[in-house]
């Protein structure tokens, strides 16, 4: 008894691994060519196909019903092209008129079916939810060929492809077929997920070409990373929910799958190193504590220069007046740089250390420099150089600090009169 | 019967009206799947709400489908405001996600069977059947109510706004230079369609309305020139396409969701071909005139304005031109006054330098030309 359990989990685990994987390889190059909804429209298009093989065949004898469903997904495909060619409308309202008109065409086909007195329609529409969890040794082995085929032709045609949906005008020009390309990964996005649908139903084979492929997107600009990658996470998620549905039984294997998917998903957003949001938050924070440091630095530089004496002791509420800060904000912006060295903390003030002082005459070059710049190359007037200029002082780097020096032949003087320091002085 | 019949199409014009309008909205906006993707992602609520009141007919139902209806939309527009993926690649991911927990909370409470495409959608069969009664008068089907105030809903936002929403959807970039705030407007657009959404799916059920948000508003868009005229004849196609469904149902027997989507369908395949400037027709024909143009004025530069003029079979032959094509030319140059026949030769009128001079034949020699006068 336990080895037949056993059994049977493991032909699910590898009919979902598959499954996801190939739909996550097919997927990729849907969401690349931004039309991840196709998918979505050939799924529900199936429905008439199916309602169409079960009045001619009279059995729900599968070959037939695949065949149905294929033919009319194609169809519907081929419809969404028409209406692209033929017509000023958009992808969205194209993929939304084949969706309703080719699902509705096949809620009448039902209705006729069961007015007509062909039996119960009742496996029909579950060939659209789909269940998981009877998955046969058979249904497992026509994964495997799927899979087989699926790789083989991208792995055939990669270059062809890649080429074709990055840029096709490029591709159409050199002489490949990409009418022909188009057609082939629209067979294969629609087989893959007529496959798909009698074991995971609709929303799971839509979930599985778009979430594993928008997941991998996230971590590499290379095709074949992604590629691999979403067939990595397609599999994982299809491998996890499989297992975690054959532990606890009222999870259903599809809506579990998809639930992974959606984990590795979020996780990918959040945490891929160039373009995540954790990533991105952390550099905008990074560059906002810059900012208000190189401020602080600045606002004590001017004091210190306005007294004639570098070592002076700036009394907090001279520095609270200078930009209209907190004192919270005061304390949390010169704690950081206390403990970088830069300032220290006296009785009644803050202080800049040695380090401090060059640390400030770095921003204070950079701000005067680039209001010299504006006010020389731009001519424009002296009230208007301020405020660009405290943007400026923080992005300007060594290279460009040295070419605009250059430019302006090494000014002392900035346009409203006061020096220039030199990144030497003390 | 007749009372039945009549509250049925009421539903049907009222609700289809009002997709209609959301989806030309949505059109412009190219987010025309939104509405499929709602009705996948409004099952979590409506799994909620049921565990809550344990019914699923309570309003309950309803605010629950609304909340998630709202949340996958604030998801959505989050998601692609990270830029981290196109907008359909979003919906994709948002409402599969949420159908998903939705499924398996309806598996968790399977204390009853939840048919999953029955307490998603209504039926707008049963519509009439579900009347409001208040005192001792009937005042009509319940979803009518609820779908005729959503439509007022609508309607207000969509006239109020007018000029903002028709900035916003076609520059976004300019209506944010001119203080209007873009980003506003498309939340309040997604959410009015949420609202939509979730007033429809629950009375009539999903496809009719993915249909009607889709179709309509794609035949008004390929009809009309202006945003406004789009509108109104999306709504008003709309409604006709409600009522003529119920009779088609009727005749054929068979579902009056089904047959709306399928009469919508016929509606389309006659928007695409037959409309005006941008139909294939219209396409076709004006592509027809071009051509004939072309090759009368190509006749044109090959022919003598003096006598004796040239015999029509050596200037086919000249411009290696099908007897067919070369004909329709030679008519249209005698229609338009550029060129005479005489026993069988042709000679160009006054009209024909004119017409002549007027265009940029050869850009090489029109600049030429203009460099002569200049020195001149």
């Amino acid at each position: 008894m336990y080895g037949f359990i056993d059994f049977t989990l493991l032909n699910v685990l590898a009919g979902s691994t598959l499954l996801c994987a190939v739909a996550a390889l097919v997927g990729t190059f849907a969401l690349l060519r931004r039309e991840a909804l196709l998918g979505d429209a050939l799924a529900h298009a199936a429905l008439p196909g199916i309602c169409l093989a079960y009045m001619i065949v009279g059995d729900k004898s599968l070959p037939a019903l695949l065949a149905g469903a294929l033919a009319t997904a194609l169809t519907a495909a081929a419809c969404h092209r028409f209406i692209l060619w033929a017509s000023p409308l958009k992808e969205d309202a194209a993929l939304g008129i084949s969706l309703s008109v080719f699902y509705g065409s096949g809620i009448v086909l039902l209705t006729k079916i069961q007015g007509l007195g062909f039996g119960t329609q009742a496996g029909l529409k579950s060939f659209l939810f789909g269940s998981a969890a009877t998955m046969l040794p058979s249904d497992v082995k026509f994964l495997v060929a799927l899979a087989l085929v699926v790789a083989v032709l991208l792995g055939l045609f990669f270059k062809e492809l890649k080429l074709a949906i990055f840029d096709p005008e490029f591709a159409t020009t050199q002489g490949y077929p990409v009418r022909m390309l188009d057609v082939l990964l629209t067979m294969l996005l629609a087989g893959v997920i007529v496959a798909g649908l009698r074991i995971a139903g609709v929303v799971l084979m839509v979930a599985a070409t778009i979430v594993p492929p928008a997941a991998a997107r996230q971590w590499s600009d290379r095709l074949g990373i992604v590629l691999l990658l979403a067939a990595l996470l397609g599999g994982v998620s299809g491998a996890l929910g499989a297992y975690a549905s054959a532990v606890s039984p009222w999870l259903k294997t599809g809506p579990a799958i998809v639930v992974v998917g959606s984990m590795l998903f979020l996780l990918s957003v959040l945490c891929s190193p160039r373009r995540g949001v954790l990533a991105r938050w952390l550099r905008e924070r990074h560059t906002r504590l810059r900012i208000e440091e190189d401020h602080l630095l600045r606002d004590l530089y001017l004091v210190c220069e306005e007294r004639g004496d570098f070592a002076a002791v700036v009394g907090f509420v001279d520095l609270l007046g200078m930009r209209g800060l907190t004192p919270g904000q005061l304390r949390r912006v010169a704690h950081r740089l206390i403990s970088r060295g830069l300032l220290r903390s006296e009785p009644d003030g803050l202080r800049l250390t040695d380090r401090g002082i060059r640390a400030a005459q770095r921003v204070v070059i950079r701000h005067r420099l680039w209001e010299t710049f504006l006010s020389k190359q731009l001519n424009l007037p002296s009230d208007h150089l301020h405020r660009d200029a405290e943007e400026m002082e923080h992005v300007i780097d060594d290279a460009l600090l040295r070419d605009l020096q250059e430019q302006l032949g090494y000014p002392t003087t900035d346009p409203h009169g006061r020096r220039i320091p030199k990144e030497t002085d003390q | 019967m007749i009372v039945e019949e009549f509250y049925l199409l009421l539903v049907a014009a009222t609700v289809a009206a009002n997709c209609a309008l959301i989806g030309s909205l949505l059109l412009l906006r190219k987010m025309v799947l939104l509405g499929d993707a709602l009705s996948h992602a409004m099952l979590p609520g409506i799994v909620v709400a049921f565990a809550i009141t344990g019914s699923l007919e309570s309003a309950g139902v309803l605010l629950g489908a609304s909340i998630f209806g709202l949340l996958a939309v604030a998801l959505i527009e989050r998601l692609a405001h990270t830029r981290l993926l196109e907008q359909d690649a979003a919906i994709g991911v948002v409402f599969t996600g949420l159908f998903a927990l939705g499924v398996l909370g309806v598996s968790y409470y399977r204390s009853v069977d939840l048919d999953l495409d029955c307490i998603l959608f209504g039926n707008i069969e049963l519509t009439p059947f579900d009347l409001v009664h208040w005192g001792g008068l009937t005042l009509g089907p319940r979803a009518f109510w609820v779908n005729a105030a959503t439509l007022a809903g609508n309607a207000l936002l969509t006239t109020l706004l007018f000029k903002e929403l028709k900035v916003s959807a076609f520059d976004p970039e300019f209506a944010h230079a001119q203080g209007l705030r873009p980003r506003l407007l498309h939340y309040l657009v997604m959410i009015a369609a949420a609202m939509t959404c979730v007033a429809a799916f629950s009375s009539v059920g999903a496809i009719l309305v993915v249909a009607m948000l889709a179709v309509p508003p794609a035949a008004a868009y390929l009809w009309s020139r202006s945003m406004a005229r789009m509108v109104v004849w999306s709504v008003l196609l709309g409604a006709a396409i409600g009522l003529v469904g119920y009779p088609v149902a009727y005749a054929i027997n068979c579902s009056v969701a089904g047959a709306i989507a399928l009469v919508s369908g016929i509606c389309l395949v006659f928007a695409i071909t037959l409309a005006p400037d941008r139909g294939l027709l219209a396409r076709w024909w004006a592509w027809r005139q071009a051509r004939l143009r072309t090759h009368a004025l190509l006749l044109l530069t090959h022919l003598p304005s003096r006598p004796p003029g040239v015999a029509l079979t050596e200037l086919r032959q000249r411009l290696g031109l099908s007897e067919r094509v070369f004909e329709a030319a030679v008519r249209y140059v005698q229609q338009h006054g550029l060129a005479e026949r005489h026993h069988g030769r042709l000679i160009a009128t006054e009209a024909a330098g004119r017409e002549l001079a007027d265009l940029p034949l050869d850009p090489s020699a029109q600049r030429a030309d203009e460099r002569e006068q200049a020195q001149r």
